[in-house]
């Protein structure tokens, strides 16, 4: 029994290690590139859309900060009782606020500074990369060149979600910028107590 | 005569690690960091002290808050400085010089892996196991190469753990030497010497009760607070910890851990050692009997305390656990001699994983979607399952078009004397290896005596601590005309955030496919002159 137990771990122990081997080899870029070469397209419409609900996600974070620093600031002090919905967003600075109002808004100001940071620096990541992409685009007009119905259909599916992305881009940057003077106007008026 | 009396394997492991980290040592010229060290080391031949200013250029990243009035650096140990001053002086003012000392250090810490096993348990293959995932691990060989405090680091954390295994409670030497590698450790850098010796200090005497003799123990302790006292105030470590962030503390902790067991010690292996030891967290009987083990559990609670320690600091940077490497080899070592002796063919794997891959790392974390990968990086870098050593020797056969380099060049053949450059990144190297005057970077607020002759925006956007943009950028915004007053000048390389940084979330091994950003640099338009 006990040797069956042992011989089944040895058995378990190789087969993870192997499992890992197989994968990483798997993935190696270079194996890639020569078994499944994609088009660099495809890889940054991927990297945009991995990409745009992050940018997403903290434009909706700073967007939340920005009004509870205003909600704080119109009620004029740390006597509001905790919020179960502002505990749900904002745990620790809620818990905070009544204690110490001070170091509270100094903080989210800060955190407000670090949210419009990662929104500025994941937009010009995504910016370049999507302007660089036109370049990849040799368009062929079914008169210019023998292009199949699929490629044709391909690329313009392509060449719409590009504009898709762009178009969202656009907007974020309008909404940072918006948000920036929200930001700067709250630290401009800060606390008052 | 066998072939391995001609031969000892660890000299053969010391050569190969001999030539990784000196082969093309001055392949890539100095980033921003290496060139702090060094430029303060050019200005330690001119003034006998580091002094941030020599006349023409301020050596400073956080905003001028590193030196004093008489501009004399009071921010990080002077023990890296004096080292690459030393260097310079023997081998001249030169990339090779500068890094040389550092790349023995590290050459230093593949030997005394091997000595600590081999010395101190006995175990020949595991010393030998140990010592070749240390030349082996890329991330290692690259902090190693830097002239910067890694390799000091990892050097003295190591000989303290050497002296510490050697009667030190009976021998003066052995003692003095104690004093001494955390005394030393202290002057590499003095958040090094806080993580590792506190958590180092509280797990000996917990683990290894009958070797703290109280009044040697005193001693020791004593003797090295007589050597850290005048850097306690000479370093103003006091208006450095004003900037401990408590907020920061669960963010930090996460990241350490996580680059811990992306880049470190395979989260498999983690796994095993904590469910092996799981009782040892709560009775002493689960200790192991057994003193290799013993010391195994040593380091791994080392690590984690040091890991704790550090997250309290701001600045979570993946530098700040290099001097954990070589612990984290010997652990991974005993881990290879223990898996060969339980399944021949289990252990050969984990050694072929270990030795050459990243794949045990990595795969399982992608298992799990836990995984780091910023969007900067590239499937070219150790964020991604890759053979770290094949990409590092193409880096070192295949110079890299580094982006210092690139404007180090221009500068040296476009700018004349007397020129200003404006910069918002990368001053610290153009000032070691160009005449000019290099202003902005991170120096904080500029005021220069007239409009700079070539102004530098990089594509990278830097921030303060507080996450407003860097004085030079903003300066750059609101007080000049780019448009009006300079001539653009695009260049066909790409604008890299870093250069040759050792991070492994930075460093890349081969030029990127398709840059994101052309370098561009703006040259200052004469004002057109009327003859009457």
């Amino acid at each position: 029994m006990s040797l069956n137990s042992l011989t089944v771990k040895k058995f378990l122990l190789t087969a993870g290690l192997l499992l890992v081997l197989g994968q990483g080899l798997w993935q190696l870029p270079e194996l890639q590139d020569y078994l499944c070469p994609v088009e660099n397209v495809e890889l940054i419409l991927k990297q945009a859309s991995k990409e745009c609900p992050l940018i997403e996600g903290d434009l909706i974070t700073l967007t939340k900060r920005l009004d509870y620093l205003k909600w704080f600031q119109a009620h004029n002090g740390p006597d509001q009782k905790i919020s179960a919905a502002r505990l749900l967003s904002f745990p620790f600075s809620e818990c905070i606020r009544p204690l110490a109002p001070r170091f509270f808004w100094h903080t989210n100001i800060i955190l407000a500074h670090k949210n419009r940071m990662k929104v500025e620096r994941r937009l010009r990541y995504l910016d370049p990369l999507l302007k660089g992409i036109n370049g990849d685009f040799r368009v062929r007009t079914p008169h210019a060149s023998p292009a199949t119905p699929a490629e044709t259909a391909a690329v313009s599916r392509s060449i719409k979600q590009i504009k898709r992305f762009q178009d969202q881009c656009t907007d974020y940057n309008a909404e940072l910028m918006e948000l920036t003077k929200q930001l700067a106007w709250l630290k401009k008026n800060g606390y008052k107590n | 005569m066998r072939v391995d009396r001609l031969f000892p394997p660890i000299l053969i492991i010391l050569a190969l690690g001999a030539f990784l980290l000196l082969f093309g040592l001055d392949n890539r010229p100095f980033w921003q960091d290496e060139a702090e060290t060094a430029g303060l080391a050019k200005n330690v031949l001119k003034y006998g002290v580091p002094r941030a200013y020599d006349g023409v250029n301020i050596i400073s990243q956080e905003q001028g808050r590193e030196y004093d009035r008489n501009f004399l650096w009071r921010w990080s140990p002077w023990l890296q400085i004096y080292v690459t001053a030393a260097a310079f002086r023997l081998g001249g003012l030169t990339t090779f010089a500068g890094r040389l000392p550092f790349a023995l250090f590290g050459l230093g810490c593949i030997f005394l892996v091997y000595r600590l096993v081999r010395h101190n348990f006995g175990d020949r293959t595991w010393a030998l196991c140990a010592a070749t995932l240390l030349t082996c691990s890329v991330p290692f060989l690259l902090f190693a190469r830097q002239c910067r405090y890694y390799s000091l680091g990892a050097f003295f954390t190591l000989m303290s753990l050497y002296t510490f295994r050697e009667e030190w409670q009976s021998r003066f030497s052995t003692a003095l030497l104690l004093c001494l590698s955390i005394g030393f450790l202290f002057y590499t850098n003095y958040l090094l010497f806080f993580s590792y010796v506190i958590p180092a200090f509280l797990i000996g005497i917990w683990l290894y009760p009958q070797e703290f003799p109280l009044k040697r123990t005193a001693i020791i302790i004593l003797s090295i607070l007589i050597i850290i006292v005048p850097g306690l105030f000479l370093f103003r470590i006091q208006e450095q910890s004003q900037i401990i962030n408590l907020i920061a503390i669960p963010k930090n902790l996460e990241n350490y851990f996580r680059d811990l067991i992306q880049f470190m010690i395979p989260l498999p292996i983690a796994a095993y050692l904590l469910w092996r030891w799981r009782r040892v967290f709560w009775t002493r009987a689960g200790i192991p009997e057994e003193s290799g083990e013993k010391f195994i559990l040593f380091l791994g609670l080392i690590i984690v305390g040091n890991i704790i320690f550090l997250s309290l600091a701001p600045q979570c940077e993946y530098r700040y656990v290099v001097h954990l490497y070589p612990l984290a080899a010997i652990i991974l070592g005993w881990v290879i001699v223990r898996a060969w002796r339980y399944d021949k063919i289990s252990g050969v794997l984990l050694a072929l994983l270990l030795f050459f891959t990243n794949w045990l790392c990595l795969v399982p974390m992608e298992w799990l979607q836990i995984n780091n990968r910023p969007n900067y990086t590239n499937r070219h870098m150790l964020t991604y399952p890759n053979l770290p050593l094949w990409l590092f020797l193409a880096e070192l056969f295949t110079p890299y078009p580094d982006v210092n380099g690139n404007f180090i060049r221009f500068f040296q053949t476009q700018a004349r004397p007397g020129d200003i450059i404006l910069t918002t990144y990368g001053d610290l190297p153009l000032q070691f290896y160009t005449p000019f005057q290099v202003i902005g970077g991170l120096q904080g607020k500029i005021s220069p005596s007239r409009a700079p002759d070539w102004v530098v925006s990089r594509y990278e956007l830097r921030y303060k601590r507080n996450y407003h943009l860097q004085d030079s950028e903003r300066f750059i915004r609101e007080k000049l005309s780019l448009a009006a007053d300079y001539q653009a000048i695009i260049l066909p390389w790409e604008d890299e955030p870093f250069g040759n940084r050792a991070d492994p979330y930075h460093h890349r091994f081969v030029p990127a496919a398709r840059p994101l950003a052309q370098a561009v640099i703006y040259k200052k338009v004469m004002p057109i002159q009327h003859v009457p």
